[in-house]
């Protein structure tokens, strides 16, 4: 049978920000990731998620590369895409009012009941 | 689920009970009972701190079926134990004729266990016994040593041949209208907890003897501890003379709780206020600066947790002292205190407290302080709480932490400036969401200085940083520490 679970694909160069996000948030969406950045692009293609989450701090491509990318590809760019990131905390994105560098952006310490809200804001 | 709940109905029968507890000590106090009444009084003592030892055994049971029991093993002379069980049992064996025959080498036999453990296994052994044993008949004790420690307890009875299977399984019982089917069950568990093992023989012939095997305490004992001495009479009530005058305050939502206390703090030589919740506690404090606070965790409004955290930044906020904040709370497992202490309560003191512990701490002599380490932000948490979820998966976590470590200090030694904030950066985004607040803030200063030309400074950081992955205790997070995030 199909899943009716929303599928979200997760950009982040560290494995632990994923098993936290599978522990935390796994049973209620279908998480997908990978940990290099330059394969993101090809595997949305593939896996045609309904949301992306993205590091902004990564090795060799950032998160904003990593945007540039979605944003240019006919085939993933009206896919919603957000950072998750470390480098705001919960209270500086909503003085940001959602909004990091330009895209919307989720404090990867916001706690998860907030997170999933924020998640299904982005899904609709 | 089950289990939860029922965990959660004990906890929550402990406040009333030693509510009850604690009255007549303090009616005693108002005028001298008759003959009659101090009876009565006594039998309200006595009845109600019975059942707390029950409730508080019913929870240690709990946590040793779930693996979570800590045994604080002491040097125990196993023969004074019999000998006090028997006295005690003495009464019921003399109504069936019976008598105890006790056989014992003659040599100090000193077994690693704890007192109330050893003790309800012996209860047990010997009331079964004794209820078993067909009148005019003896209960054989007998004592050998050896490594480990050999205690049978026989009787003439026979256990009916369809319970000999099932006789330690949770819920077994025979014959009994009044078994709960736990007392065989949790002697094993007791025993088993301590190191130990309880087996059973039974057969219609030679009647049925229970083995209780306990290890032997090595010679030198526990850091010199000596056999525990034989229960410890009622404390003595010190004056309350030595008492500094104190302004208290007292947050508790329940008032019979809060009026045994205050009725416990003598006054006038302390100002005593009372806060019902956690919000009125913290506008108590912004009235006036109590020197100490007695914080109960679970009150409605605003918690424990949470006015301790507002109270602390109200304080540093003015400038003033902070003040003595002190977890006042009904659970009295070792992760509360743990979880309390992280989260920066200066002291921990479990209810039922005695009205001695209470002004003894007020003196400033006792109480367990729940943050050693960590009272000062610069020192590490010696203990992080994590989800229940997360548990699991923190040995490898922590592994891959310190791998990371390790490449920072490269970077650092390589002056590789970016590498270096990349990994401070990566290290504090993981930290923080596993719990791990202070080695997140030590990433922080980490990636904050990255370009710093103090790679002195840098390196103490990567240093402490190290030192606390290695030797940080981790607990899961209780319902107390769960308040506490």
């Amino acid at each position: 049978m199909m899943s009716h679970k929303k599928k979200i694909l997760v950009i982040d160069d560290d494995d632990a920000v994923f098993a936290y996000l599978q522990k935390k948030i796994g049973d209620r969406y279908d998480l997908v990731t990978t940990t290099t950045p330059d394969s993101a692009v090809n595997l949305a293609i593939r896996e045609t998620p309904d949301l992306i989450l993205c590091d902004i701090d990564m090795p060799e491509l950032t998160g904003g590369d990593v945007s540039v990318s979605f944003f240019e590809n006919r085939q993933v760019k009206h896919i919603p895409f957000a950072y998750l990131t470390a480098y705001v905390s919960p209270k500086e994105v909503s003085f940001l009012d959602g909004n990091v560098g330009g895209r919307k952006g989720i404090a990867k310490r916001t706690p998860v009941p907030e997170m999933i809200q924020m998640i299904e804001h982005l899904l609709r | 689920m089950q289990e939860e709940v029922e965990r959660i109905a004990r906890h929550d029968l402990k406040t009333p009970l030693n509510s009850i507890a604690a009255i007549p000590e303090l009616l005693r106090r108002h005028r001298q009972p008759d003959k009659d009444e101090e009876a009565l009084l006594a039998i309200v003592e006595r009845s109600a701190k019975r059942v707390l030892r029950m409730v508080s055994l019913s929870l240690d049971l709990y946590r040793m079926e779930v693996g979570r029991y800590a045994f604080r093993p002491q040097a125990l002379d196993l023969a004074a134990q019999v000998l006090a069980v028997t006295q005690d049992l003495a009464k019921e064996a003399e109504a069936k004729a019976l008598d105890f025959r006790i056989a014992r080498d003659d040599l100090p036999l000193l077994v690693r266990g704890e007192e109330t453990l050893c003790y309800s296994i012996l209860a047990n052994l010997l009331k079964n016994a004794v209820e078993a044993a067909p009148p005019g008949s003896p209960v054989r004790i007998s004592l050998a040593a050896g490594d480990p420690v050999r205690l049978r307890v026989h009787n003439e009875g026979a256990v009916p041949v369809p319970i000999r299977a099932s006789f330690f399984e949770k819920y077994a019982t025979y014959g009994k209208s009044e078994g709960t089917g736990l007392g065989s069950y949790s002697a094993r568990l007791m025993a088993r907890v301590q190191g130990g093992e309880l087996t059973m023989d039974s057969a219609d012939d030679s009647g049925t003897t229970l083995t209780l095997e306990l290890q032997l305490m090595p010679q030198q004992g526990l850091a010199g501890e000596t056999p525990l001495a034989p229960r410890a009479a009622l404390p003595v009530v010190l004056g309350t003379d030595a008492i500094p005058a104190l302004r208290i305050l007292l947050a508790d939502d329940d008032p019979d709780n809060m009026l045994i206390m205050k009725l416990f703090l003598p006054s006038p030589q302390l100002v005593v206020e009372t806060a019902s919740n956690g919000r009125e506690a913290l506008e108590a404090c912004r009235r006036q600066r109590p020197d100490v606070i007695f914080m109960d965790i679970e009150m409605p409004v605003m918690d424990g947790f949470e006015a301790l955290q507002r109270i602390r930044t109200l304080q540093a906020e003015r400038g003033e002292a902070a003040s003595r904040i002190v977890a006042f709370s009904a659970h009295d497992d070792e992760t509360s205190q743990l979880c309390c202490g992280a989260a920066g309560f200066d002291l921990y003191l479990s209810k039922p407290s005695s009205q001695n512990e209470i002004l003894e701490l007020l003196r400033g002599k006792t109480g367990r302080s729940g943050r050693a380490a960590a009272v000062s932000t610069a020192l590490p948490d010696a203990v992080v709480c994590v989800d229940d979820d997360l548990f699991d998966a923190i040995p490898g976590f922590l592994e891959s932490r310190r791998t990371l470590t390790a490449a920072l200090r490269h970077a650092l030694a390589a002056q590789e400036c970016e590498q270096l904030r990349q990994l401070a950066h990566k290290l504090k985004g993981s930290l923080g969401l596993y719990g791990f607040d202070w080695a997140a803030r030590i990433c922080g200063d980490l990636e904050y200085h990255y370009s710093s030309a103090d790679p002195k400074a840098q390196g103490a950081r990567i240093d402490a940083l190290e030192q606390h992955l290695a030797q940080v205790k981790i607990c899961r997070r209780t319902r107390v520490c769960a308040a506490s995030h």
